[in-house]
Protein backbone atom coordinates (compact mmCIF):
# COMPACT_ATOMS: atom_id res chain seq x y z
CA UNK A 1 0.00 0.00 0.00
CA UNK A 2 3.14 2.56 1.07
CA UNK A 3 4.88 1.53 -2.10
CA UNK A 4 1.37 2.34 -4.16
CA UNK A 5 1.24 5.51 -2.88
CA UNK A 6 4.79 6.44 -3.16
CA UNK A 7 4.25 5.64 -7.51
CA UNK A 8 1.17 7.58 -6.90
CA UNK A 9 2.84 10.47 -5.87
CA UNK A 10 5.51 10.54 -8.22
CA UNK A 11 3.66 10.59 -11.36
CA UNK A 12 1.01 13.00 -9.87
CA UNK A 13 4.36 15.15 -9.14
CA UNK A 14 5.19 14.67 -12.96
CA UNK A 15 2.09 15.11 -14.08
CA UNK A 16 1.46 18.81 -12.50
CA UNK A 17 4.36 20.13 -13.68
CA UNK A 18 4.04 19.01 -17.26
CA UNK A 19 0.46 20.64 -17.04
CA UNK A 20 1.76 23.53 -15.56
CA UNK A 21 4.35 24.17 -18.51
CA UNK A 22 2.21 22.98 -21.53
CA UNK A 23 -0.77 23.97 -20.60
CA UNK A 24 -1.29 26.53 -17.35
CA UNK A 25 2.00 28.99 -18.68
CA UNK A 26 0.01 30.21 -21.39
CA UNK A 27 -2.80 31.30 -19.64
CA UNK A 28 -2.96 34.81 -18.63
CA UNK A 29 -6.79 36.47 -18.27
CA UNK A 30 -6.80 39.97 -19.00
CA UNK A 31 -2.68 39.47 -19.03
CA UNK A 32 -3.07 40.07 -15.48
CA UNK A 33 -4.11 36.57 -13.80
CA UNK A 34 -1.79 33.92 -14.25
CA UNK A 35 -2.19 30.35 -12.91
CA UNK A 36 0.24 28.27 -11.22
CA UNK A 37 -1.97 24.67 -10.39
CA UNK A 38 1.50 23.18 -9.93
CA UNK A 39 1.06 24.13 -6.16
CA UNK A 40 -1.70 22.35 -5.87
CA UNK A 41 0.57 19.44 -5.31
CA UNK A 42 1.85 20.93 -1.84
CA UNK A 43 -1.60 21.69 -0.95
CA UNK A 44 -2.79 18.09 -1.06
CA UNK A 45 0.16 16.23 0.27
CA UNK A 46 -0.73 13.46 3.03
CA UNK A 47 -1.23 15.66 6.75
CA UNK A 48 1.34 13.32 8.26
CA UNK A 49 4.10 13.77 5.54
CA UNK A 50 6.98 15.22 7.92
CA UNK A 51 7.99 18.81 7.67
CA UNK A 52 11.24 18.19 6.18
CA UNK A 53 10.36 16.04 3.67
CA UNK A 54 7.50 18.78 2.70
CA UNK A 55 10.47 21.64 2.25
CA UNK A 56 12.81 18.98 0.51
CA UNK A 57 9.43 18.31 -2.20
CA UNK A 58 8.46 21.91 -2.03
CA UNK A 59 11.98 22.74 -3.47
CA UNK A 60 12.43 20.35 -5.73
CA UNK A 61 8.84 21.06 -7.02
CA UNK A 62 9.73 25.01 -7.43
CA UNK A 63 13.64 23.78 -8.69
CA UNK A 64 11.94 22.07 -11.69
CA UNK A 65 9.04 24.85 -12.72
CA UNK A 66 12.09 27.47 -12.69
CA UNK A 67 13.98 25.18 -15.13
CA UNK A 68 11.12 25.39 -17.68
CA UNK A 69 9.67 29.30 -16.45
CA UNK A 70 13.63 30.44 -17.06
CA UNK A 71 13.10 32.22 -13.24
CA UNK A 72 15.68 30.51 -11.38
CA UNK A 73 15.11 30.21 -7.70
CA UNK A 74 11.94 32.43 -7.48
CA UNK A 75 9.53 29.53 -7.46
CA UNK A 76 11.77 27.57 -5.64
CA UNK A 77 11.71 30.44 -2.80
CA UNK A 78 7.49 30.52 -3.06
CA UNK A 79 7.54 26.76 -2.77
CA UNK A 80 9.86 26.59 0.10
CA UNK A 81 7.93 29.30 1.82
CA UNK A 82 4.49 27.78 1.28
CA UNK A 83 5.69 24.07 2.40
CA UNK A 84 7.44 25.67 5.50
CA UNK A 85 3.71 27.41 6.70
CA UNK A 86 1.17 24.68 5.27
CA UNK A 87 1.46 23.57 9.12
CA UNK A 88 0.19 26.85 10.48
CA UNK A 89 -2.39 27.43 7.77
CA UNK A 90 -3.66 23.58 8.32
CA UNK A 91 -4.46 24.44 11.80
CA UNK A 92 -6.89 26.97 11.00
CA UNK A 93 -9.12 24.50 8.28
CA UNK A 94 -8.66 21.43 10.50
CA UNK A 95 -11.89 19.75 10.97
CA UNK A 96 -13.39 19.47 14.33
CA UNK A 97 -11.79 16.40 16.14
CA UNK A 98 -8.54 16.28 13.45
CA UNK A 99 -7.67 14.56 10.83
CA UNK A 100 -7.85 10.83 9.87
CA UNK A 101 -4.28 9.52 9.76
CA UNK A 102 -2.90 9.36 6.76
CA UNK A 103 -6.04 11.68 5.35
CA UNK A 104 -5.27 14.25 3.12
CA UNK A 105 -5.95 18.15 3.20
CA UNK A 106 -8.97 17.91 0.22
CA UNK A 107 -12.82 18.43 -0.48
CA UNK A 108 -13.66 15.18 1.42
CA UNK A 109 -11.78 15.67 4.59
CA UNK A 110 -12.46 19.34 4.66
CA UNK A 111 -15.87 20.17 2.70
CA UNK A 112 -15.93 23.22 0.86
CA UNK A 113 -16.04 26.11 1.93
CA UNK A 114 -12.72 24.86 4.30
CA UNK A 115 -10.99 23.73 1.30
CA UNK A 116 -11.60 26.99 -0.66
CA UNK A 117 -10.31 28.65 2.24
CA UNK A 118 -7.20 26.93 2.64
CA UNK A 119 -6.50 27.03 -0.96
CA UNK A 120 -6.80 30.91 -0.63
CA UNK A 121 -4.39 31.85 1.74
CA UNK A 122 -1.85 28.92 0.81
CA UNK A 123 -1.97 30.50 -2.68
CA UNK A 124 -2.32 33.94 -1.92
CA UNK A 125 1.07 33.18 0.33
CA UNK A 126 2.83 31.79 -2.67
CA UNK A 127 1.75 34.73 -5.00
CA UNK A 128 2.92 37.13 -2.81
CA UNK A 129 6.35 35.97 -2.19
CA UNK A 130 6.87 35.06 -5.90
CA UNK A 131 5.21 38.23 -7.45
CA UNK A 132 7.20 40.30 -5.06
CA UNK A 133 10.82 38.41 -6.08
CA UNK A 134 10.53 38.41 -9.70
CA UNK A 135 8.89 42.29 -9.50
CA UNK A 136 12.72 43.71 -9.66
CA UNK A 137 11.41 47.37 -8.72
CA UNK A 138 9.38 48.10 -5.80
CA UNK A 139 8.13 51.10 -7.00
CA UNK A 140 5.39 49.95 -8.70
CA UNK A 141 4.38 47.70 -5.98
CA UNK A 142 0.40 48.73 -6.55
CA UNK A 143 0.87 46.78 -10.01
CA UNK A 144 2.05 43.73 -8.41
CA UNK A 145 -0.14 43.29 -5.89
CA UNK A 146 -2.58 43.39 -8.86
CA UNK A 147 -1.33 40.84 -10.17
CA UNK A 148 -1.12 38.80 -6.52
CA UNK A 149 -4.62 39.48 -6.21
CA UNK A 150 -5.75 38.36 -10.01
CA UNK A 151 -3.58 35.57 -9.61
CA UNK A 152 -4.53 34.36 -6.63
CA UNK A 153 -8.19 33.98 -7.64
CA UNK A 154 -7.26 32.86 -11.23
CA UNK A 155 -5.18 29.60 -9.85
CA UNK A 156 -7.42 29.29 -6.25
CA UNK A 157 -10.48 28.50 -9.25
CA UNK A 158 -8.64 26.74 -11.15
CA UNK A 159 -7.26 24.20 -8.04
CA UNK A 160 -10.65 23.50 -6.51
CA UNK A 161 -12.19 23.33 -9.99
CA UNK A 162 -9.39 20.43 -10.71
CA UNK A 163 -10.38 18.99 -7.28
CA UNK A 164 -14.10 19.19 -8.28
CA UNK A 165 -14.05 17.50 -11.61
CA UNK A 166 -11.94 14.85 -9.94
CA UNK A 167 -14.41 14.32 -7.21
CA UNK A 168 -16.94 13.86 -10.29
CA UNK A 169 -14.84 11.44 -11.80
CA UNK A 170 -14.63 8.85 -8.66
CA UNK A 171 -17.85 9.03 -7.64
CA UNK A 172 -18.90 7.85 -11.16
CA UNK A 173 -16.63 5.42 -11.29
CA UNK A 174 -17.71 3.81 -7.85
CA UNK B 1 27.24 20.29 24.61
CA UNK B 2 24.78 17.29 24.42
CA UNK B 3 22.59 19.92 25.08
CA UNK B 4 23.53 21.94 22.26
CA UNK B 5 23.30 18.98 19.68
CA UNK B 6 19.78 18.92 21.58
CA UNK B 7 18.75 22.36 20.66
CA UNK B 8 20.14 22.50 17.11
CA UNK B 9 17.78 19.15 16.23
CA UNK B 10 14.98 20.44 17.90
CA UNK B 11 15.11 23.63 14.90
CA UNK B 12 16.16 21.94 12.19
CA UNK B 13 12.96 22.48 10.64
CA UNK B 14 13.87 25.83 10.74
CA UNK B 15 17.54 25.83 9.80
CA UNK B 16 16.71 23.99 6.46
CA UNK B 17 13.98 26.02 5.65
CA UNK B 18 16.54 29.22 6.11
CA UNK B 19 19.17 27.14 4.15
CA UNK B 20 17.17 26.47 1.08
CA UNK B 21 15.59 30.11 1.44
CA UNK B 22 19.36 30.88 1.22
CA UNK B 23 20.12 28.22 -2.10
CA UNK B 24 16.78 29.80 -3.56
CA UNK B 25 17.72 33.58 -2.98
CA UNK B 26 21.05 32.88 -3.99
CA UNK B 27 19.78 31.52 -7.43
CA UNK B 28 18.08 34.73 -8.01
CA UNK B 29 20.45 36.89 -7.04
CA UNK B 30 23.28 35.01 -9.60
CA UNK B 31 20.87 34.13 -12.28
CA UNK B 32 22.68 35.32 -14.93
CA UNK B 33 26.12 34.12 -14.40
CA UNK B 34 24.79 30.88 -15.10
CA UNK B 35 24.82 31.37 -19.16
CA UNK B 36 27.29 28.24 -19.45
CA UNK B 37 24.74 25.94 -17.39
CA UNK B 38 22.02 24.89 -20.18
CA UNK B 39 20.29 22.26 -17.87
CA UNK B 40 19.37 24.55 -15.70
CA UNK B 41 17.40 26.23 -18.15
CA UNK B 42 14.19 25.62 -20.67
CA UNK B 43 17.30 24.40 -23.17
CA UNK B 44 17.58 21.11 -21.41
CA UNK B 45 16.99 17.95 -22.98
CA UNK B 46 13.96 17.27 -21.54
CA UNK B 47 12.27 21.26 -21.13
CA UNK B 48 13.47 21.75 -24.93
CA UNK B 49 11.54 18.34 -26.07
CA UNK B 50 8.71 18.87 -24.12
CA UNK B 51 8.58 22.31 -25.66
CA UNK B 52 9.71 21.44 -28.93
CA UNK B 53 6.42 18.61 -28.73
CA UNK B 54 4.01 20.93 -27.67
CA UNK B 55 4.60 23.51 -30.38
CA UNK B 56 4.49 21.02 -33.20
CA UNK B 57 1.12 20.07 -31.68
CA UNK B 58 -0.12 23.36 -32.17
CA UNK B 59 1.73 24.45 -34.99
CA UNK B 60 -0.77 22.99 -37.70
CA UNK B 61 -3.25 25.88 -36.36
CA UNK B 62 -1.25 28.59 -36.81
CA UNK B 63 0.14 27.31 -40.35
CA UNK B 64 -1.66 29.68 -42.64
CA UNK B 65 -0.46 32.91 -40.96
CA UNK B 66 2.83 31.98 -41.29
CA UNK B 67 3.05 31.42 -44.78
CA UNK B 68 1.08 34.54 -45.01
CA UNK B 69 4.06 36.03 -43.00
CA UNK B 70 6.89 34.02 -44.68
CA UNK B 71 5.76 34.92 -48.31
CA UNK B 72 6.13 38.51 -47.17
CA UNK B 73 9.08 38.49 -45.82
CA UNK B 74 10.55 36.61 -48.93
CA UNK B 75 9.37 39.40 -51.28
CA UNK B 76 11.02 41.59 -49.04
CA UNK B 77 14.17 40.02 -49.17
CA UNK B 78 13.54 39.38 -52.97
CA UNK B 79 13.33 43.41 -53.29
CA UNK B 80 16.56 44.32 -51.64
CA UNK B 81 18.06 41.79 -53.51
CA UNK B 82 17.19 42.57 -57.06
CA UNK B 83 17.95 46.49 -56.05
CA UNK B 84 21.54 45.26 -54.75
CA UNK B 85 22.24 43.82 -57.81
CA UNK B 86 21.05 46.91 -59.29
CA UNK B 87 23.90 49.07 -56.81
CA UNK B 88 26.48 46.58 -57.74
CA UNK B 89 26.05 47.33 -61.52
CA UNK B 90 25.98 51.04 -61.07
CA UNK B 91 29.24 51.36 -58.94
CA UNK B 92 31.83 48.47 -59.22
CA UNK B 93 32.15 47.38 -55.59
CA UNK B 94 35.51 46.33 -54.25
CA UNK B 95 35.51 42.25 -53.96
CA UNK B 96 35.44 42.58 -50.40
CA UNK B 97 34.65 39.25 -49.91
CA UNK B 98 35.24 38.70 -46.37
CA UNK B 99 32.80 41.52 -44.95
CA UNK B 100 30.25 39.92 -46.46
CA UNK B 101 31.07 36.88 -44.87
CA UNK B 102 31.18 38.46 -41.72
CA UNK B 103 27.54 37.26 -40.41
CA UNK B 104 26.49 33.47 -40.49
CA UNK B 105 22.59 32.95 -40.25
CA UNK B 106 20.75 30.20 -38.99
CA UNK B 107 17.34 30.04 -39.39
CA UNK B 108 15.19 28.66 -36.34
CA UNK B 109 11.83 27.80 -34.77
CA UNK B 110 10.44 29.16 -31.78
CA UNK B 111 9.17 26.25 -29.40
CA UNK B 112 8.22 28.48 -26.03
CA UNK B 113 7.79 32.29 -25.65
CA UNK B 114 6.65 34.81 -22.80
CA UNK B 115 5.60 38.24 -23.46
CA UNK B 116 4.30 38.94 -19.85
CA UNK B 117 6.82 38.56 -17.28
CA UNK B 118 9.14 41.41 -16.26
CA UNK B 119 11.75 39.00 -17.36
CA UNK B 120 11.35 36.83 -20.38
CA UNK B 121 12.83 34.44 -22.51
CA UNK B 122 12.73 32.28 -25.11
CA UNK B 123 13.33 28.84 -26.15
CA UNK B 124 14.62 28.01 -30.31
CA UNK B 125 15.08 24.64 -31.82
CA UNK B 126 18.34 24.80 -32.47
CA UNK B 127 21.85 24.11 -30.15
CA UNK B 128 25.48 23.92 -30.33
CA UNK B 129 25.06 21.31 -33.43
CA UNK B 130 23.92 24.03 -35.86
CA UNK B 131 26.85 26.33 -34.38
CA UNK B 132 24.86 28.56 -32.02
CA UNK B 133 26.85 30.10 -29.05
CA UNK B 134 26.36 32.06 -26.11
CA UNK B 135 25.67 35.83 -26.80
CA UNK B 136 24.90 35.72 -30.69
CA UNK B 137 22.52 37.41 -31.60
CA UNK B 138 18.36 36.96 -32.71
CA UNK B 139 16.56 38.77 -35.00
CA UNK B 140 12.93 38.19 -36.72
CA UNK B 141 11.65 39.57 -40.34
CA UNK B 142 10.49 42.25 -38.57
CA UNK B 143 13.22 43.49 -36.34
CA UNK B 144 15.47 42.85 -33.64
CA UNK B 145 14.60 39.59 -31.06
CA UNK B 146 17.24 39.04 -28.73
CA UNK B 147 20.59 37.29 -27.53
CA UNK B 148 21.38 33.85 -27.15
CA UNK B 149 21.77 33.03 -23.50
CA UNK B 150 22.79 29.69 -22.82
CA UNK B 151 23.04 26.59 -25.70
CA UNK B 152 22.71 22.87 -24.90
CA UNK B 153 23.34 20.45 -27.82
CA UNK B 154 19.80 20.57 -29.62
CA UNK B 155 17.96 23.42 -27.54
CA UNK B 156 19.24 27.23 -26.59
CA UNK B 157 17.58 29.75 -24.40
CA UNK B 158 17.13 33.35 -25.10
CA UNK B 159 17.26 36.29 -23.11
CA UNK B 160 13.77 38.10 -25.38
CA UNK B 161 14.86 42.14 -25.97
CA UNK B 162 11.87 42.13 -23.19
CA UNK B 163 14.04 41.77 -20.19
CA UNK B 164 15.41 44.38 -18.18
CA UNK B 165 19.03 43.60 -18.14
CA UNK B 166 18.93 43.50 -21.73
CA UNK B 167 20.10 47.03 -23.47
CA UNK B 168 20.44 47.49 -27.28
CA UNK B 169 22.94 49.73 -29.01
CA UNK B 170 20.80 51.82 -31.50
CA UNK B 171 21.04 54.68 -33.79
CA UNK B 172 18.71 56.81 -35.36
CA UNK B 173 18.63 55.96 -39.11
CA UNK B 174 18.32 59.26 -40.42
CA UNK B 175 21.31 61.14 -38.66
CA UNK B 176 23.07 58.24 -37.22
CA UNK B 177 22.67 59.62 -33.88
CA UNK B 178 23.67 57.16 -31.21
CA UNK B 179 21.31 55.91 -28.19
CA UNK B 180 20.31 52.71 -26.68
CA UNK B 181 17.34 50.95 -26.48
CA UNK B 182 15.53 49.33 -23.41
CA UNK B 183 12.59 47.41 -22.52
CA UNK B 184 10.59 49.47 -19.52
CA UNK B 185 8.91 46.74 -17.96
CA UNK B 186 8.54 48.59 -14.77
CA UNK B 187 6.78 51.78 -16.14
CA UNK B 188 4.48 50.22 -18.70
CA UNK B 189 3.67 47.41 -16.98
CA UNK B 190 5.15 44.94 -19.11
CA UNK B 191 3.64 46.19 -22.27
CA UNK B 192 5.33 44.03 -24.66
CA UNK B 193 4.59 46.44 -27.79
CA UNK B 194 7.22 49.54 -26.53
CA UNK B 195 10.13 50.32 -25.34
CA UNK B 196 12.50 53.36 -24.20
CA UNK B 197 15.47 55.23 -25.89
CA UNK B 198 17.54 56.17 -23.48
CA UNK B 199 20.49 59.00 -23.16
CA UNK B 200 19.31 60.88 -25.88
CA UNK B 201 20.46 64.90 -25.06
CA UNK B 202 17.89 67.46 -25.69
CA UNK B 203 19.27 69.04 -28.58
CA UNK B 204 18.77 65.80 -30.54
CA UNK B 205 15.97 66.52 -32.58
CA UNK B 206 13.23 63.92 -32.70
CA UNK B 207 10.04 63.74 -34.91
CA UNK B 208 7.54 61.52 -34.10
CA UNK B 209 7.48 57.93 -36.93
CA UNK B 210 11.78 58.16 -37.06
CA UNK B 211 12.92 54.95 -37.38
CA UNK B 212 15.17 53.46 -35.14
CA UNK B 213 18.10 50.65 -36.05
CA UNK B 214 20.69 48.86 -34.72
CA UNK B 215 24.14 50.84 -34.51
CA UNK B 216 26.57 47.33 -34.67
CA UNK B 217 28.30 48.78 -32.19
CA UNK B 218 28.23 46.14 -29.43
CA UNK B 219 28.44 42.94 -32.13
CA UNK B 220 25.33 40.93 -31.34
CA UNK B 221 23.26 42.73 -34.13
CA UNK B 222 24.67 43.42 -37.74
CA UNK B 223 23.84 47.38 -38.66
CA UNK B 224 20.88 48.16 -39.69
CA UNK B 225 18.56 45.93 -38.01
CA UNK B 226 15.01 47.78 -37.37
CA UNK B 227 14.18 48.33 -33.91
CA UNK B 228 10.87 50.40 -34.16
CA UNK B 229 9.20 54.29 -34.78
CA UNK B 230 9.16 56.69 -32.61
CA UNK B 231 5.87 56.50 -30.65
CA UNK B 232 6.06 59.96 -28.05
CA UNK B 233 8.82 62.52 -27.32
CA UNK B 234 9.18 64.36 -23.91
CA UNK B 235 12.10 67.03 -24.04
CA UNK B 236 11.63 68.83 -20.78
CA UNK B 237 14.95 71.23 -20.88
CA UNK B 238 15.75 70.74 -17.55
CA UNK B 239 16.48 67.35 -17.65
CA UNK B 240 19.66 65.78 -18.93
CA UNK B 241 18.07 63.71 -21.60
CA UNK B 242 14.81 62.89 -23.25
CA UNK B 243 12.22 60.82 -22.70
CA UNK B 244 11.53 58.75 -25.97
CA UNK B 245 9.18 56.28 -26.36
CA UNK B 246 9.05 54.19 -29.17
CA UNK B 247 6.98 51.63 -31.13
CA UNK B 248 8.74 47.89 -31.49
CA UNK B 249 8.74 46.55 -35.15
CA UNK B 250 8.70 43.19 -33.96
CA UNK B 251 5.39 41.46 -32.45
CA UNK B 252 6.81 39.79 -29.58
CA UNK B 253 3.99 37.47 -28.88
CA UNK B 254 3.16 36.22 -32.32
CA UNK B 255 7.09 34.65 -33.04
CA UNK B 256 7.16 31.68 -35.30
CA UNK B 257 10.68 31.75 -36.76
CA UNK B 258 13.38 33.61 -35.67
CA UNK B 259 17.27 34.08 -37.47
CA UNK B 260 20.34 33.48 -35.23
CA UNK B 261 23.29 35.78 -36.13
CA UNK B 262 26.66 34.79 -35.49
CA UNK B 263 29.36 37.45 -36.06
CA UNK B 264 32.64 35.89 -37.25
CA UNK B 265 34.35 38.82 -35.98
CA UNK B 266 33.18 38.97 -32.70
CA UNK B 267 35.66 37.57 -31.01
CA UNK B 268 38.57 39.59 -32.37
CA UNK B 269 36.52 42.78 -31.55
CA UNK B 270 36.06 41.14 -27.75
CA UNK B 271 39.88 40.67 -27.51
CA UNK B 272 41.53 43.76 -29.13
CA UNK B 273 38.65 45.70 -26.59
CA UNK B 274 39.48 43.62 -23.79
CA UNK B 275 43.49 44.54 -24.47
CA UNK B 276 42.84 47.92 -24.82
CA UNK B 277 41.31 48.15 -20.95
CA UNK B 278 44.19 46.30 -19.55
CA UNK B 279 47.01 48.82 -21.23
Amino acid sequence: MQKKNIVHYILTFFLYILAQVVFFKNIALFDVAFCYIYISFILLLPTSTTKISMLLIGFVLGLSVDVFYDTLGIHAAACVFVAFFRHSIIKLVEPTGGFDPGARPDVKALGFSKFFTYCLIMVLVHHFLMFFVSSSNLAYWNWTLLYIFSSTICTTIFIVLIQQLKGIYYRSRR
Amino acid sequence: MHELFLFIYNIRVVLLFVFLELIAGYLVVKQNSYQRYSYLSSSNRIAGNIYEVTSEIVEPFTLGEKVEELTLANKELKEKLFNAKVSQKMVSLDPADSLTQRYKVTNAKVINNSVLASNNFLTLAVGAKDGITPGMGVISDDGIVGRVKSVSKNFSTVYSFLHSSITVSSQLSKDSTLCTTKWNSEGTHNNYSVANLLYLPPHVKLEIGDSVITSGYNSVYPEGITIGKVKSIDSDPSKRYQTVTIDLATDFSKLKFVYVVGDDFRKEIRELETSNVVN
